[in-house]
Order: C-alpha cells, then sequence, then structure tokens
C-alpha cells in the first residue's frame, strides 16, 4: 500500500497471509472430497438418523408405558377393579370384583368370563335395559402367583392350598416340591372362580408375584362353528342323496364322502370341546415357599418352551420396539420440524444483522 | 501497473479471486484510517477498527452483491457498523480478525503521529478544551500537551517525566475517552459527507 503509515502495511501483509490460508482451507476441502467425503457424510447421516430412532423408541416406550398408567388409572376409576387394573392392562380381561360374591360390572356389563364359559357356550352380556343377549366372547385365562409362608409353615399351606381348589371346584393338576419347604403347584379352577380362588391364595402368605393372563379365542371359536354348521349340512344333504342311490357305485362314493364329511365334523367338534373345556377352566400356577428357604427356580415364561415359542417371542419383542419408534415418531417429527423452524428463524436474525 | 476495474467489479472478483480485495484495500486503506481518526481522534482506535473492518470485509466479501452503487459504500457501511459498536462499547471487536486468524498488532510508535496528522483538530480544539475536564489528570495533561499545545511527543514525555511510549499511550487513551465525550455530547466530529 502506498502509504507511510507502517500499520498499514502490516495489515496488508496480514490480509494476504488471510487470503493464502483460505485459499489453501478451500484446495484442502476440495481435493479429497471425491474419496473420503461422501463416505464421511454418510456416516454422519447414519449415526444422526440412528440417534433420532432411539430417541423415538424411548419416547415411544415412555409415552406407551405413561398410556398404560392412564388405562389403569381409567380402569380402576370406571369399573372398581382396585388392585386388579395392571393385570388388565397386560392383556388380560378384566376380572369380577373381588371378594365381594357378585361378579363386577364395568358399565352395565357382565365382566365375568367365568359365568360365561359356565354356561356351556357364549358367556351373557346383562345389559342394564333389562335384556339379555347372547355374547360369543371365549377368553382362555390362566395365571401365576409366587407365595412366601412363614418357615415350618410349608405343609400347612399345601394344604390350605388343596382346600382352596376343592372348595372352587378345581383340583391340583400337578405338583413339585423341594425338601418340604417349597413347591410349585398347577391348579386347574373352574373359570368363573378364577378371581375368588387367586383372592384366597393370595392371603396364604405374602405375595412374591402375581400375573394373570387372557387369551382371546373368540374369532377362532367363531369360524369353527361356522365350519360346523357348514359341514352339518353338507351331511345332510349327502345323506338324503345316499338314500336316494340307484346304484352300488353311487353308494358307495357317497358313504366315503360321508366318512370323510363326518371324520371333518368331529375333528372341529373336538377342537370346540377343547376350547370350551379351556375357557370353562383356568390353569393357576402357585409357587409357594418358606421365607428362609431357597427360591424356586423361576417359572419360565412359556409353558413347554420351544423353538416356536422362542421366535414368537423374538418377533413380539422385535414388534415391539417397532412399534415404539413409530409411536415415537409421532412425538419427535413434529417436535423436530418445529425446532428447524425456530433454528432457520434465529439463523435468518443472525445473517440479517451479520450483513 | 494500476488496476482499471471498478471497486464494484473488484469486490464481486474477489470471491474467487483474493488478489481483487487487495487492489481495493491499496486504493482504499487510508482514507477509511482517516475517517476512522477523525471519528475516533485515537490513532489506536482508528488503526484498530481499520483493521477489523478490512478483515469483516475480506470474511463476508461472497455476500457482496452488485446493486449499481459504488463498491467501496459497501465497505464504509461494514465500517459505520463497526464504529457504532466501538461508540456502544468503548471497544473495538476483533472478531473477524480472530476468525481469519490475523494478528492483532500494537500500533509502531512512529504511526501514532502520522495518524495524528491525518486528523485536523483546529475545527473542534475550542470542544475538546472543554471536554477535557472529564478526563483523569494523566490523560488531560497529556491531551493538553500533545493537542492544545501542540507539543511533540519528546517534549510531552519531558514535561510529563515518563517515557515516550508511556505519553503516547497516554494521550492515545484520553483521546479515545475523549472521542466518546464528545460522541455522547452530540458534537459530530466528521461529516458524513467524507465517504
Amino acid at each position: 500500500v502506498n502509504t507511510d503509515i507502517e500499520y498499514l502495511r502490516q495489515l496488508e501483509t496480514d490480509l494476504g497471509d488471510a487470503a493464502v490460508r483460505e485459499a489453501s482451507r478451500a484446495r484442502e476441502a476440495a481435493t479429497p472430497a471425491r474419496r473420503r467425503r461422501p463416505k464421511q457424510m454418510w456416516m454422519r447421516v447414519a449415526g444422526v438418523a440412528a440417534a433420532f430412532l432411539v430417541v423415538a423408541g424411548a419416547i415411544g416406550f415412555l409415552a406407551d408405558g405413561a398410556s398404560d398408567k392412564f388405562q389403569q388409572v381409567g380402569d380402576a376409576v370406571a369399573g372398581g377393579g382396585g388392585g386388579e387394573a395392571p393385570e388388565r392392562a397386560v392383556g388380560g380381561p378384566a376380572p369380577a370384583a373381588e371378594p365381594s360374591p357378585a361378579p363386577g360390572t364395568q358399565g352395565g356389563i357382565d365382566y365375568d368370563p367365568g359365568k360365561n364359559a359356565a354356561q356351556g357356550v357364549a358367556g351373557r352380556h346383562e345389559f342394564a335395559g333389562g335384556g339379555q343377549q347372547q355374547d360369543l366372547s371365549k377368553i382362555i385365562r390362566d395365571g401365576r402367583i409366587g407365595v412366601v409362608v412363614p418357615d415350618e409353615t410349608f405343609g400347612d399351606a399345601v394344604g390350605e392350598l388343596t382346600f382352596i381348589a376343592e372348595e372352587h371346584g378345581g383340583f391340583i393338576l400337578s405338583s413339585t416340591t423341594q425338601n418340604e419347604r417349597s413347591g410349585t403347584f398347577v391348579l386347574r379352577i373352574p373359570a368363573r372362580r378364577f378371581d375368588r380362588a387367586l383372592a384366597a391364595i393370595r392371603a396364604l402368605g405374602a405375595v412374591r408375584f402375581q400375573q394373570v393372563r387372557g387369551q382371546d379365542v373368540t374369532a377362532e371359536y367363531i369360524d369353527l362353528q361356522a365350519r360346523l354348521r357348514i359341514l352339518a349340512a353338507q351331511r345332510t344333504f349327502l345323506f338324503e342323496l345316499f338314500q336316494k342311490a340307484d346304484t352300488i357305485t353311487e353308494s358307495l362314493q357317497l358313504h366315503r364322502q360321508l366318512d370323510d364329511v363326518q371324520l371333518r365334523i368331529e375333528q372341529i367338534q373336538g377342537q370346540i370341546n377343547f376350547i370350551n373345556d379351556q375357557v370353562s377352566e383356568s390353569t393357576l400356577r402357585v409357587s409357594i415357599q418358606e421365607r428362609h428357604s431357597r427360591p424356586n427356580a423361576p417359572d419360565p415364561d412359556v409353558d413347554n418352551p420351544d423353538l416356536g415359542s422362542s421366535f414368537d417371542l423374538a418377533v413380539q419383542g422385535f414388534l415391539r420396539i417397532v412399534g415404539a419408534v413409530i409411536v415415537g415418531l409421532g412425538y419427535l417429527i413434529p417436535l423436530t420440524v418445529l425446532g428447524a423452524l425456530v433454528w432457520l428463524a434465529v439463523w435468518f436474525v443472525r445473517r440479517r444483522r451479520a450483513a | 501497473v494500476e488496476d482499471q476495474r471498478s471497486d464494484s467489479e473488484l469486490l464481486t472478483v474477489s470471491a474467487t479471486e483474493p488478489g481483487a480485495f487487495a487492489v481495493l484495500y491499496r486504493r482504499h486503506a487510508e482514507d477509511l484510517l482517516r475517517y476512522f481518526a477523525r471519528r475516533t481522534l485515537d490513532p489506536e482506535s482508528a488503526a484498530e477498527l481499520t483493521a477489523e473492518t478490512f478483515a469483516q470485509a475480506f470474511a463476508s466479501r461472497k455476500t457482496y452483491r452488485d446493486t449499481g452503487a459504488n463498491g467501496v459504500a459497501w465497505i464504509y457501511g461494514v465500517a459505520r457498523h463497526q464504529l457504532s459498536r466501538f461508540f456502544r462499547s468503548g471497544r473495538v471487536d476483533a472478531a473477524a480478525r480472530r476468525r481469519l486468524g490475523m494478528p492483532e498488532r500494537d500500533l509502531p510508535p512512529a504511526d501514532y503521529e502520522r495518524i495524528e496528522d491525518l486528523v485536523d483538530f483546529e475545527p473542534i480544539r475550542g470542544a475538546i478544551a472543554d471536554a477535557l475536564e472529564t478526563l483523569r489528570e494523566d490523560h488531560r495533561e497529556a491531551l493538553r500537551f500533545r493537542v492544545i499545545e501542540g507539543l511533540s511527543y519528546p517534549e510531552v514525555a519531558r514535561r510529563l517525566r515518563c517515557s515516550e511510549d508511556n505519553a503516547r499511550q497516554r494521550v492515545s487513551r484520553g483521546l479515545r475517552r475523549l472521542a466518546l465525550v464528545l460522541q455522547e455530547r452530540g458534537l459530530q466530529l466528521a461529516t458524513e459527507t467524507e465517504t
């Protein structure tokens, strides 16, 4: 610069150096970009996406938990089910209010599945209007409970358990004991008495754990009944043809077809009977142990565990995580859009100020 | 050979050709320094403001859009922004220089008088004499000897019984404070038509 001020000459040099540095940085950024940048960018994008999904999953699980709690509170308020509400939240149907002798009602509908099952076919809903309408719901219930009893009282507890089973019209299907201080018992109890039996077992000692599950097989049951009706009509039709058959060949063919239809009818009837049996009687696994005995080996969550059930559990877990991520994305995407808009506004204002 | 391109053209091409910015700097650096010196009265502040303005302009040159006005007006726009921040905060920003990795240099001793020569104190001598009363004793004495009586720095140093560098510093700090006081009193130290 054409001046005798030294500071301005130094400043010109400094600006020149800054220009050189800038050019060097630009070259550095441009040269390896073709090889390195896409990979780095993809890794960055993948990292951000993964973090986004993890956060979404966490939010989904939290939201799921919150909605479960909300549902439990709602159930407790609506049905007066009290402590039974959490069991309903894990999939079981609403049990009858205990220890009231009358079945609990929710919004005028009788929810006692045991009573329904005891009637042989579908249970009945008693509407507030006083009329009765057939209900085809079929629910298989089972449960697990662990009870701790004082030392030296295991024998007494087993005796009481046997009495409870018989008193409620059930029986002990199998039992396993260890050193006469702890044991596991499988009870079959009429479904209509399931909740009362469970309440009586809870009174044996301190409850260590409890789980009640319900499996809705209504759709399968209705399907079987429909197939049964069709096959019965088919059998009637074939029988009429059989009676009118003119030749031996024709008679033999119709007879074979009748046999075939009859076999299928019996198979379906067997499945229906099995469902009725499962619905009418619930399975209750009771674990009893004395306070200072070694705890029983935990029951597996799945009866007769095999590869199929493990696969089912894995798929269930996978779907649950995917579901949680989807729920979380529902919360996260609007928040992200909102955050991006705020960021854009701030960026725009700062840019305007800088300019 | 002098570059014949206009300031706007130089600013536009400087986005891809940093050498063009150097031409612009050589054309306007001293004028800009004078612009700051007449407004701050302080050689140190004026030099720093010049450096920061060019650093900011260099860093933002890619945002320049030629709208038909003279390109140097854009640089003076940056300068006015820097100056108003200086009067608000009482110090010169160094963000742009730091961002570019430029050093914050001290003003060489010989440059104090050269930059003061760019300021014509004559029209504001009276106002300066009034404003002096608001300054610290040591700054006021230094300014009185240097600006009112027009003594050289060696003579100012002898009167103040300090080193020449110390005398320069006192004059510089006093002028900076004085500029702020005059600014607060609404005294226009230089006309905008200069730009």
